[in-house]
């Protein structure tokens, strides 16, 4: 069985496609949704999801969230003297969505299909493929998230002719696509992206109006102090899920025995997100622009990701498009389901036969080149793209470069991703050199092919004509990293003690409870700390069912004092 | 891909409509699966692109004149199957303003209000950018614009930016004081998106204003012949291609001021170059940066701080050298002067080294003179750029260090001076490997086998040639004139003096020297050629060339007024110097004797070079958005051009593969085009791939049965696969277009003998049968200029060509054309054809109708005439006019001429 899997920046879905419809697998607490959050406690276990959030303003220096926007770097964290990279602990996360899969299937998941946003370029690909064979998954296939979420939308309107546009605004991405469909197939007609766009940013937006009010009786502490940081943006984020369905709410946070609030309207808080609201366009305007579709021409509007939840977000949608958005799929699982679609697919289902998707490069690819001003310079450093973005994958191209300079003897081969026409704003790749015979410049010429796989991987091919030199590269790896070694930090992850999955609910509860003491003060505080020694007294016993009932009765406390838990 | 191969791929008839082509599409997709098949999934999905992409231009050009309909349906109603169609010759012309598109269209879902109120902001901004409004009233007008609350729409917005794109770049200047607030808005000038052509323009514009100013002003001024940059300015506006190889050296002398002249622009007028001659330009910086270049690399081989300090002085002195060819001879006496010994020395060294490489006796020897003798002589040449003495050296060390290519572009440079010398002839047949080449030099002068057999290089065997080799000197056309020229005036002591400092010789070498020389009307000489020469190998050549350069002749007259280009024969003797000066009448009477045979064997067996047509003069250049397309077409035509008109033997690999590259990609620019393919078709023959050509023609044969260009190829391409093939279709070619020989003739191929057909060749072109019909399908109205320009900028042409085509097109039911062929075209070989077909594709037609109903692909023929003027068309207009009874029972009479261009086409052949 090859299953579905959403690796998102605040959360991850898994979802797997059986007897003819998709099915959401629950985690370990029964839900759809695992926060993208890992721990290590004290005793250098790994904890991850919720129970691990939850940890996030009492463990700030041994907890991580949203370490999707640091795939493909070198940033590495240290958790309770552990050194993890991104993909490190995305292959946790990986590792925990196979073991619900699993317990969900009962039978073992080997292969999965992991969405990727649009805009991710190459080295963010590798990464995340990287992390499936971390987590022993055999990554079959990466796909698009607003190619994925038109696939959930789309699959059931494989017969009909329409047009749309998914508008995926997730916790730390954004991603536009148009699609077409027509005669079963399912064509990506664009795709457009700023992967620095999420609700993340939205939350920012608070945290920084939060320290502007209490900037005067705080000092510079909250600014530079990270243990205030994740209690503000955690504070954010909840304030902002308030403001989602009341027209204001409290911001409100403790630190150091005292409890801050600031009153926030719906009004206030759309005026700060005008410029965030502003960047949403662009992409938009881009995609509709390559597709050659007007917005008149959509048939509808798919608002994907949990972001798009926010009323500011979709009174945007609105006026961009002069109509509402669609609501009929679930923001949250939409790309889930169009991976475990696509796994199918992958497949061959006998239920999805006669659907072919096809789906393009959303960014440009090229070499740098120079040339020879008017005024006689040499202007280098100019991106000349081969593969253009929005071309349907997989695909080839070739252009044909000569030499610059009167005998030069190599020429050599930058390749860039991006769409300046200056290479030194683009994101470099690799590079490819090529002998040349020895000529006078210009009149040798060397041929340039890039090859763009369906998985969105790059080979570039330079072929010399004239002495039929060849050089090949297969867009490498950071550093080259070999299969022995990832095996070998597959062999180090696999050896980290993780606790047994059953208790995960527990421990959960626990981590909330920890947090919300840490949040309040005067007798509320004592009143958890009271149901803290209870609950840990009742957890001693070993009796499942007595801790059920114990959890169940701290949940709703903790959620009486603070509002519902949210993923 | 061409049409048919897209529509092989996609398994679809052509002239299939989208829906056709989604289907087609989307049906072998299953099949051909992108994950499971990825290359064929490619070719697929190129074949769909290009079908939705033709299908597309087709859609976007299909206007007509709506006035002109009536009077050519009149015309074409009497005769319907053939009509006339009269396009006057185009050019670029900047599109006129679009009028402001009325935005009361706009669907208005939400809010209907402020769609209203933004339509009549940007009428007003429009309006006022086009009646000359203030700057005020415009940029209060734009600010409406872009505060307008409708641009929250997606839709709004996008076509807001585009119209204003448009809008501020057609009413420049008025849009100026526009430009900084719009660009600003819509992050115009952010780092660049590389695709948005639009944006960048409006920012180009922008960054313009103050330098366009700038440089008008600075060309009105240099204008004036009192400048100091007046002579630059002439020289950089004079292109290379209309002046020979002397006078090109001799223009030289203005380096230094050329050099000046263009520092001076790039840094404060840098505009002012695009009024400049480019190809000028380019020339000049690139005979600036050979001999700078060369040198640097002499400085990074030499040691010492002696030697880098000499190549420190030669380059100061280079310009002085080139100076030096001034007849005047007032060279600044503030440049530090190359020591006369120090000259001398160079030569000597090259001289020296090169005879140790001439006569290494081991491989080793060899190999430790090669470097020295290398760097000597370059830097000699670098000094003396004009000697070709020291080329030769070059030539031969280049020969000797197993650089093959670098040594035929050295003898191929001396044989621009000198095309009969028996060394230069003899090195250049070495380095390609031509016995014949060889042969004919030995035959010329057989010391020089002794003289290169001494070089360790293997020689290919060579046959004696047995006839006396004819002159391989090709006589300029020469102007009337009543007087001859006349050497009036020896030069002057020092500009001998000079001339031998400048070769680094210690004396004027001894000999005789015939020229060939043409004479300016000032007096001056240029492009001389050296005829023969006595002693050969001796310096005497390229001192006499020197010599001439620095006389001062009269010029010819016809009727009183001095004439340019006057060709003039011309006889050096140089003595006196020698020591064997007074003593030698006799040597120098038989030297003489020798260099008048040579020079009679050249004046009688001169080749007049009329056999090439002259190329038309060139329009001026118009600026457009589409000048780089142009150039890039012009570039690959040069290239083309060059191979196939390249003396025997210059055309190597990187040549070809070059002039390849450049063809290719404007093929890929413009598939359609039969001409480019015929012009990479026959790059490929030359390049041996002969089964590759073939097929090039056979796509050709496919559009345009009859091409005698084609056929030509085609025929010899079979017989470079099998020497047994049939030739009869080479010549049927020659039948049709008799000039199809000599445009083939100079390519590297074997061409086969064949025997001239006998009879006229029958038509190649099958009729397609006629579905029943009523009525003939008709073509409506002439195209508009918007259409034609379109035309014109898919194939890369500055003007449409001219002549007449006859086709045969099929008529679809719903108006739209397919499957044209060319059935006859005139003149073969310019393009006619395949503009014409380019013509009927975006044309509107009535299709042929049964009962009422439109029938499918019905035929039809007609004519396009493509003619040069405005005149000529209201002419032929007028005639058509007149021409009450078009002649519908016309006889087979052969295909329209471009004289009578309205004659209607003959019937179908067969």
């Amino acid at each position: 069985m090859i299953v579905g899997i959403d690796l998102g920046t605040t959360n991850c879905a898994c979802a797997i496609f059986r007897n003819g419809q998709v099915e959401m697998v629950p985690n370990s607490l029964g839900q759809v949704l695992t926060p993208s959050a890992v721990s290590v406690d004290d005793q250098q276990r790994v904890l991850t999801g919720l129970q691990a959030r939850e940890r996030q303003s009492t463990h700030p220096d041994r907890t991580v969230t949203a370490f999707k926007r640091y795939m493909g770097s070198n940033h590495e964290v240290r958790l309770g003297g552990l050194n993890f990279s991104p993909e490190e602990l995305s292959a946790l996360m990986l590792r925990s969505l196979k073991a619900d899969a699993e317990a969900y299937l009962g039978e073992t998941v080997e292969e999965a299909v992991i969405t990727v946003p649009a805009y991710f370029n190459d080295k963010q690909r590798k990464a995340t493929r990287r992390a499936g064979l971390l987590a022993g998954l055999k990554v079959e296939r990466l796909i698009n998230e607003p190619t994925a979420a038109a696939l959930s939308y789309g699959i059931h309107l494989r017969d009909q002719q329409t047009r749309f546009l998914v508008f995926d605004l997730g916790g730390g991405t954004f991603d536009v696509s148009v699609l077409e469909i027509f005669e079963g197939v399912i064509e990506v007609r664009a795709s457009a992206g700023d992967n620095r766009l999420g609700g993340e940013d939205f939350n920012e937006l608070l945290i920084d109006m939060a320290r502007k009010k209490f900037e005067p009786e705080m000092g510079s502490m909250a600014s530079d102090n990270v243990a205030i940081y994740q209690r503000l943006r955690e504070a954010a984020e909840r304030t902002r899920r308030q403001l989602s369905d009341n027209p204001s709410a409290t911001f409100s946070f403790t630190w150091k025995d005292k409890t801050r609030t600031m009153e926030v309207t719906a009004t206030q808080f759309e005026e700060g997100c005008e410029p965030l609201i502003a960047r949403l366009r662009d992409p938009v305007l881009r995609s509709l622009r390559d597709a050659g579709i007007t917005s008149d021409s959509l048939n509808e509007i798919v608002l994907v990701g949990g972001s798009t939840r926010m009323p500011v977000v979709r009174k945007a949608v609105t006026r961009m498009f002069g109509r509402f958005p669609s609501a009929s799929v679930n923001p949250d699982e939409a790309v889930a389901r169009g991976a475990a679609v696509q796994a199918a697919l992958k497949a061959r289902n006998a239920d999805l036969k006669e659907v072919v998707l096809t789906d393009v490069c959303p960014y440009t690819l090229g070499v740098a080149s120079a040339e020879t001003t008017a005024q006689g310079g040499i202007v280098q450093g100019i991106f000349t793209p081969i593969i253009e973005r929005n071309c349907v994958i997989p695909a080839s191209r070739e252009e044909t470069f000569s030499t610059l300079r009167d005998f030069q003897p190599e020429v050599e081969f930058p390749i860039f991703q991006g769409e300046s026409r200056w290479v030194k704003d683009n994101i470099p790749l690799g590079t490819l050199k090529v002998k040349v015979p020895k000529k006078k410049a210009h009149e040798v010429s060397v041929v340039c092919r890039f090859s763009y796989d369906i998985n969105g991987l790059l080979e570039v091919d330079v072929h010399v004509p004239v002495t039929g030199e060849r050089r090949q590269l297969l867009i490498v790896d950071r550093e080259g990293i070999s299969p022995e070694d990832i095996e070998r930090r597959r062999g180090e992850l696999a050896k980290l003690k993780v606790h047994p999955r059953d208790s995960d609910a527990n421990r959960a509860t626990m981590a909330r409870a920890g947090r919300c003491y840490e949040n309040s003060i005067g007798t509320e505080r004592e009143h958890i700390g009271n149901l803290i020694s209870q609950f840990g007294n009742v957890l001693e016993r070993q009796d499942p069912r007595a801790c059920e009932a114990a959890r169940k009765e701290l949940s709703e406390i903790l959620d009486r004092i603070e509002g519902q838990a949210f993923l | 891909m061409i049409q048919s191969q897209v529509m092989r791929v996609l398994g679809l008839a052509e002239g299939a409509s989208e829906a056709d082509i989604r289907k087609a599409y989307a049906q072998r997709l299953k099949i051909t699966h992108p994950e499971d098949n990825p290359e064929d999934f490619k070719e697929l999905r190129q074949a769909y692109e290009s079908a939705l992409q033709y299908l597309r231009f087709r859609q976007q050009y299909p206007d007509a004149y709506q006035d002109e309909s009536e009077t050519d349906a009149e015309a074409a109603g009497s005769d319907p199957q053939i009509t006339v169609e009269t396009i006057p010759r185009q050019q670029h012309v900047p599109a006129a303003p679009l009028p402001v598109d009325d935005r009361r269209e706009e669907p208005a879902r939400l809010e209907p209000d402020e769609n209203d109120l933004h339509a009549e902001a940007c009428n007003r901004l429009g309006g006022g950018l086009q009646t000359g409004a203030s700057t005020d009233e415009l940029r209060a007008a734009l600010e409406a614009v872009l505060t307008s609350p409708a641009l929250a729409n997606v839709d709004i917005y996008n076509r807001t930016e585009g119209w204003l794109i448009h809008v501020l770049a057609s009413t420049a200047p008025a849009s100026h004081p526009l430009l900084d607030r719009a660009i600003a808005f819509y992050q115009w000038n952010r780092v660049g998106d590389h695709r948005n052509q639009g944006p960048g323009a409006i920012v180009n514009m922008r960054a313009r204003i103050p330098y366009e100013k700038k440089a008008t002003e600075f060309i009105a001024r240099v204008k004036d012949k009192r400048h100091e940059f007046h002579r630059a300015y002439k020289e950089l506006t004079r292109p290379p291609h209309t002046r020979g190889p002397l006078s090109r050296v001799w223009a030289l002398r203005r380096e230094d001021l050329i050099d000046r002249f263009i520092a001076y622009i790039t840094q404060r007028a840098p505009l002012a170059i695009e009024s400049l001659d480019p190809e000028a330009l380019a020339w000049w910086r690139k005979g600036k940066r050979g001999p700078l270049a060369w040198m640097m690399n002499v400085a990074s081989s030499l040691s010492g701080i002696v030697a880098v300090a000499i190549v420190a002085v030669g380059i100061l002195t280079f310009a002085n050298a080139a100076g030096l060819l001034s007849r005047s001879g007032t060279s600044p006496s503030s440049q530090p002067r190359f020591e006369d010994a120090s000259m001398i020395a160079v030569r000597a060294k090259c001289e020296r080294e090169f005879e140790k490489v001439r006569t290494a006796s081991s491989d080793t020897a060899l190999l430790i003179s090669l470097r020295n003798a290398n760097t000597a002589c370059q830097f000699a040449r670098g000094l003396m750029p004009d000697s070709l003495l020291v080329t030769q050296h070059a030539g031969m060390i280049a020969l000797a260090r197993k650089k093959p290519d670098e040594a035929a572009d050295h003898f191929d440079w001396i044989l621009q001076f000198s095309p009969n010398d028996p060394y230069a002839l003899f090195g250049k047949g070495l380095a390609l490997s031509s016995p014949a080449l060889m042969s004919e030099a030995i035959r010329r002068d057989p010391e020089v086998e002794a003289y290169f057999s001494a070089l360790r290089v293997t020689f290919p065997v060579v046959t004696p040639m047995t006839e006396t080799p004819k002159s391989r000197w090709i006589k300029p056309p020469r102007p009337q004139f009543d007087t001859a020229p006349k050497r009036i005036k020896q030069p002057a002591e020092k500009d001998i003096r000079d001339a031998v400092r400048h070769f680094g010789l210690t004396e004027t070498p001894e000999g005789i020297a015939a020229l060939h020389c043409l004479v300016d009307a000032n007096g001056s000489v240029s492009e001389c050629e050296i005829l023969g020469e006595a002693p050969r190998n001796k310096g005497v050549g390229e001192f006499a060339l020197r010599y001439a350069t620095a006389s001062t002749f009269s010029p010819a007259t016809l009727k009183g007024v001095a004439m340019n280009d006057a060709p003039l024969f011309y006889m050096i003797t140089l003595s006196g110097a020698g020591p064997a000066a007074d003593a030698s009448s006799a040597l120098f009477a038989e030297l003489r004797k020798r260099v008048e045979r040579e020079a009679d064997a050249a004046r009688e067996t001169a080749v007049a070079a009329d056999a090439e047509p002259l190329p038309a003069t060139e329009p001026e250049p118009v600026l457009s958005p589409d000048a780089q397309r142009v150039m890039a077409r012009k570039e690959c035509q040069t290239l083309f051009e060059g191979i196939r008109l390249a003396k025997q033997g210059q055309v190597n690999a990187n040549r070809m593969a070059h002039a390849e590259t450049a063809c290719r990609r404007e093929l890929g620019k413009a598939p359609e085009s039969l001409l480019l393919r015929q012009q990479v078709a026959i790059l490929a023959l030359t390049g041996a791939r002969p089964a590759e050509a073939s097929g090039l023609f056979d796509e050709i044969l496919a559009q345009s049965p009859n091409d005698p260009y084609a056929l030509y190829g085609k025929g010899v391409a079979a017989v470079a696969l099998d020497q047994a093939a049939d030739t009869s279709i080479i010549a049927e070619a020659r039948k049709r277009d008799p000039a199809v020989k000599a445009y083939f003739e100079k390519l590297p191929l074997a061409l086969p003998v064949v025997a001239p057909m006998e009879g006229e060749p029958k038509s190649r072109f099958v009729k397609r049968p006629t579905p029943e019909a009523d009525t003939r399908p008709k073509r409506l109205g002439d195209l508009g200029d918007d259409s034609m320009r379109a035309i014109m900028r898919r194939f890369g042409l500055g003007e449409s060509p001219v002549g007449t085509a006859l086709l045969d097109c099929l008529i679809r039911a719903d108006g739209s054309v397919t499957d044209c062929v060319i059935a006859e075209e005139k003149p073969y070989n310019r393009g006619v054809g395949e503009f014409g077909v380019a013509m009927a594709y975006v044309s509107k037609f009535e299709p042929a109708k049964l009962d009422g109903q439109p029938v499918d692909k019905l035929p039809l023929r007609y004519t396009v005439s493509l003619v040069a003027t405005k005149e000529e068309l209201d002419r032929l207009k007028a005639e058509r006019e007149k021409a009450a009874e078009p002649p519908d029972t016309a006889p087979s009479s052969p295909a329209p001429s471009p004289q009578a261009p309205h004659t209607d086409a003959p019937p179908p052949a067969q």
